[in-house]
């Protein structure tokens, strides 16, 4: 853990970095110097959370790619898909009518990392009707979600689970192992 | 009117819309969950289409590349966010005890975990408070 400290130091302070410039957008000398002192310091805390293992994942062109991607054709169709039936739940159904519960899916086999577990939780809770509630594993190793779902279409796990995060685990897996 | 505006004024339409139908979804929402559900309208597709319309608008008056990439930020971070949130508020308010008014059709989270599954909450204690004060 001792000799993976640089890297993982340099890995967050090359993407606070960017993030600076790109909020600053401009290159003038003064704002690179002060983008630079605050990149040191915000990376000497947040290395410890942010990076545990191969601090230069994400570096890999193939990978920026695919999130993009990811987020543009796959991710934001979903979404917008969820928000029109949302809307449709709201503004014509009565309320009565909605069948709620908490069913839990199972995950995909090739997402093991945290940093996949948390983005396909975080993608099932943006899209609306459905919200992660827990991400738990079982003592084989399967990764299992609890999702609320606002209007459940089918109680089979695994048909369920291929209707709220079908696609957007497939894109995720290709970015996240 | 040029192209560009009318596609900011489409977006803008669109994401105010969606942001009507989550905050109707709020007050018409029977229950906690359901409040959040529809909450999450507002956050993504509302904001989304919101920071859309804000970037077509910006360019063709002259603000720079610069507005344009804090737009994008700020609606990345409110993505980056706001399922977090979204998540804690809902499990505490079900390890809580509160449960959605009608009864769930499946509930694998009390057949697994199991903490006062059996014993639903009846009753909405901060509605009741709300009505005698």
């Amino acid at each position: 853990m001792d000799k993976n400290k640089l890297p993982a130091y340099l890995s967050v302070f090359i993407f606070s970095f960017l993030f600076w410039e790109l909020l600053v957008w401009s290159v003038n000398i003064r704002e690179i110097y002060l983008g630079l002192f605050v990149a040191a310091a915000v990376s000497a805390f947040a290395t410890k959370f942010l990076i545990q293992s191969r601090p230069f994942y994400l570096y890999n062109p193939v990978r920026l790619f695919w999130i993009l991607i990811y987020s543009v054709c796959i991710f934001f169709v979903e979404m917008v898909k969820a928000n029109i039936s949302m809307a449709k739940i709201v503004l014509s159904k009565d309320m009565g009518d909605t069948r709620t519960g908490i069913i839990r899916i199972p995950g995909s086999k090739k997402i093991k990392s945290g940093y996949g577990l948390a983005m396909v939780a975080n993608s099932i809770t943006l899209t609306p009707g459905t919200i992660t509630m827990d991400v738990a594993e079982d003592d084989k190793g399967n990764n299992y979600y609890y999702i609320h779902w606002i209007n459940v279409e089918t109680t089979d796990r695994q048909k369920a689970g291929e209707i709220i995060k079908g696609r957007m685990e497939k894109g995720i897996g290709r970015i996240w192992e | 009117m040029t192209l560009l505006s009318i596609i900011s004024l489409i977006f803008m339409i669109i994401g105010i819309f969606f942001a009507a139908v989550g905050v109707y979804g709020v007050l018409k929402m029977p229950d906690v969950f359901g409040r959040l559900q529809a909450s999450t309208c507002i956050a993504t597709m509302s904001t989304l289409m919101i920071a859309l319309a804000a970037i077509f608008y910006a360019l063709p008056h002259g603000l720079g590349f610069g507005t344009v990439i804090k737009l994008a930020l700020f609606a990345l971070l409110i993505l980056g966010t706001n399922p977090i949130s979204n998540h804690a508020l809902i499990k505490a308010s079900y390890k809580m005890g509160i449960r959605p008014k009608k009864r769930m059709v499946i509930d694998d989270y009390a057949m697994d975990f199991g903490s006062g599954a059996e014993e639903p909450v009846a009753e909405y204690p901060e509605e009741k408070e709300v009505q005698e004060a």
